[in-house]
């Protein structure tokens, strides 16, 4: 039981981690990246390459990785879909159709084989309660927690954070105050992107960087977005610990076999009771309606 | 003097060439169709290991057809079958469009999975080329062949099947019961054919040798948290895992695995961990895992052919193979091709497969003949019949071979906490 509980919750901040960055870009913009676990595997594969082909020490690395992902991800704003914003249809397909791009260029350049591992930040692991939990783990909780927290105080703290709360809540509005959208967009997809990049480096050390963990991550940020809220950071904590909590008890007491079962059969039920979630407002009206 | 020898030598080269030891100018080549999952270690390693068996046919004059020399040539296209979410239909449409476009002559190492090989085969058969599969491991492939020999007899396996992989396992799996006195079991496998049908023989041949199974469980691809299985792994104080997955999530196992210091030995069908880099990859992370690989991912002093084709591997590659099975017997099967071919001196399907069935060879596995159902039998004996081996990841970083005991070079050691 103890068990269940500690590893519930790491899975929990394993998807409030992957899922943040995916939700902070459609509450902003409106823009449902699909190139969000593109750029999870490109902050992983920089990280590595920097590690190993340049030799840069491992934080520095995760540094200028984060950073590039997230100029790829304002830099894929301000070139496709700044064209195509508000054709809601149009920034999926484009969005997806460079997210798939780029995974396959990964494979196309050699990122394939079982030898692509980034270095855990801290080796060994620590008796919880009776249960043994590696570090990284631990570290994932913490930085799930240090990401909510710090988009709670960028959104309610900074000048630039209120401009992001601007532009979600009232789009036309928040022009009349002289606060450009397509600049806020494109730092939203650019933040985001660098969150995929956070998440990547944090979860990756416990598994092999493989170019279909890109697509993977992408539905599980998908369907916990679906599941919490699209655009509510709280609305993807509670998806998270449902589904981190509900993987957990089905592999336990039936079989991990049913553990992505559980995950599609939530999007279907929350998509017939309150499609915008159980904490989303996007589209809460019309739903009234 | 010196033009006497130059005359002979010159008469020599004419004679050696007319005889058929040099390839003709402007010979068709031969061609092998590779149609697998090239993004995919077992996929591409296979690929190099065709190239170098082909590489070293064409230096010694290519292939004899009647009385014509010709090259061999490898088109492979990425099949993709692996992918999770692809389509078998996707896979079989790139089957036939190999076919169809480069019309090749054989068909080396098959698909990656046994859903797509079992589904090409009636396309295979209505071009009647031979198919030689070194990487699926379904027995359903065996089966489907007798059901309809005169339709399927084009297709050969060189690699273990799955029933042959349990076999080979489970003989280290006794040598556990018998040093440690362990005599409980968990099996956990990937969402697959081939790994449901080793999980379902293991499971039947450990409950009649008087083992507990304490369950079996299957995980979907894409799992990333394994903490539910091993907590009741280490609940029902099981002391042996079985772990039947080819799929990156091998490595979130036996990480996990390692991290909550399950006290179970963990063994099985885990190719991620089964390359030379791989204890430099992990840093160690992997001592105590046991594996099973074919000969020639790692060299088996007792079959020479492997201990040359790792290194011949080697030089060409870089390093040595890294997946658990396919490399060496593609590598024989491009051989095997070439033998049927000069007997038959012709590349009609039908007659190839004739010579191809009665092959009797020492390759990189071992000894290769097929059977009736056209699968090469494995077993213990290297001299009658293919090999598997189990080694295990010891400090400091070395694969000791601990099965079959005939070519083991150390015992199996319990992992560090678990001493």
């Amino acid at each position: 039981m103890v068990g269940m509980l500690v590893y519930g919750l790491i899975n929990s901040a394993f998807f409030t981690l992957i899922t943040l960055g995916f939700s902070l870009t459609f509450g902003i913009s409106g823009v449902a990246n699909f190139a969000h676990g593109a750029f999870y595997i490109t902050g992983a594969y920089l990280t590595w390459q920097f590690v190993n082909s340049l030799g840069l020490p491992y934080p520095i690395a995760i540094g200028l990785s984060v950073l590039v992902t997230g100029l790829a991800g304002a830099a894929l704003y301000w070139l496709v879909l700044h064209r195509v914003r508000g054709l809601v249809l149009s920034e999926v397909i484009a969005t997806f159709g460079v997210g798939m791009g780029l995974l396959e260029f990964y494979r196309s350049i050699g990122l394939t084989g079982h030898s692509y591992k980034l270095p855990t930040f801290i080796d060994g692991s620590v008796e919880v309660f009776g249960v043994y939990v590696d570090y990284q783990r631990l570290i994932i909780i913490a930085a799930g927690a240090a990401l909510v927290l710090f988009l709670w105080f960028f959104t309610h703290h900074t000048r630039l954070g209120l401009t992001f709360r601007g532009i979600a809540q009232e789009e036309d509005t928040a022009l009349a105050f002289g606060i450009q959208s397509d600049r806020t967009a494109m730092l939203s997809l650019g933040m985001g992107s660098a969150f995929a990049a956070l998440a990547a480096i944090t979860v990756m050390p416990l598994s092999l960087l493989q170019v279909e963990e890109g697509s993977h991550i992408l539905i599980l940020a998908l369907a916990v977005g679906i599941v919490g809220g699209m655009e509510s950071v709280f609305g993807i904590i509670v998806a998270s610990l449902i589904f981190g909590y509900s993987q957990i008890i089905v592999a336990t007491y039936f079989s991990p076999h049913y553990s992505m079962i559980v995950l599609l059969a939530a999007i279907i039920l929350v998509l017939v009771i309150k499609p915008s979630g159980l904490f989303g407002k996007f589209k809460e009206l019309e739903e009234r309606v | 003097m010196k033009l006497r020898f130059l005359l002979v030598a010159v008469c020599l080269s004419f004679i050696i060439g007319l005889s058929g030891g040099v390839i003709c100018q402007g010979a068709e080549p031969i061609i092998i169709g590779e149609c697998s999952s090239l993004g995919y270690l077992e996929g591409y390693e296979c690929k190099y290991a065709i190239e170098l068996a082909i590489d070293e046919i064409n230096a010694k004059g290519g292939v004899k057809v009647g009385e014509e020399r010709r090259p061999m040539k490898l088109i492979a296209v990425d099949s993709r079958d692996s992918e999770p979410g692809l389509p078998v239909s996707e896979a079989l449409m790139a089957y036939e469009k190999l076919i169809l476009t480069h019309k090749p002559h054989a068909i080396i190492p098959g698909f990656f999975t046994s859903e797509a090989t079992l589904a090409s085969m009636d396309i295979t058969s209505k071009y009647k080329l031979p198919y030689l599969a070194t990487i699926a491991m379904s027995p359903k492939f065996q089966e489907k062949i007798l059901s309809n020999y005169d339709a399927y007899k084009y297709h050969f396996r060189l690699c273990y099947n799955a029933v042959y992989f349990a076999r080979s396992y489970l003989g280290s799996l006794k040598m556990i019961n018998e040093d440690f006195g362990f005599n409980s079991a968990f099996i956990l496998n990937e969402e697959a054919l081939w790994a449901k049908a080793i999980a379902g023989i293991t499971k039947k041949w450990l409950e009649g040798q008087g083992w507990k199974v304490n369950g079996v469980q299957t995980y979907p691809k894409g799992l990333s948290d394994f903490s539910a299985p091993l907590l009741k792994i280490r609940n029902t104080k099981t002391q042996v895992i079985v772990f039947i997955s080819s799929r990156p999530e091998t490595v979130i196992f036996a990480d996990q695995w390692r991290s909550m210091r399950i006290p179970a030995l963990l063994t099985g069908m885990l190719p991620p961990l089964c390359g030379e880099d791989v204890w430099d990859v992990h840093k160690g992370k992997v001592e105590g895992v046991i594996a099973i690989v074919e000969p020639g991912i790692m060299p088996v002093e007792a079959i020479p052919a492997s201990v040359a084709f790792y290194e011949a591997y080697k030089k060409k590659v870089g390093k040595g193979p890294g997946s658990s099975h396919g490399p060496g017997p593609a590598y024989d099967a491009v051989y095997i091709l070439k033998d049927a071919i000069e007997k038959a001196g012709t590349l009609d399907g039908d007659r190839l497969v004739e010579e191809i069935k009665k092959t009797d060879k020492r390759g990189v596995v071992g000894r290769i003949r097929f059977g009736e159902d056209h699968q090469v039998p494995f077993g213990t004996n290297p001299e009658e019949e293919g090999l598997g081996v189990d080694f295990q990841w010891q400090a400091p970083g070395k694969r000791v071979i601990v099965y079959p005991k005939a070519v083991a070079t150390g015992k199996i050691q319990l992992p560090p906490w678990m001493r």
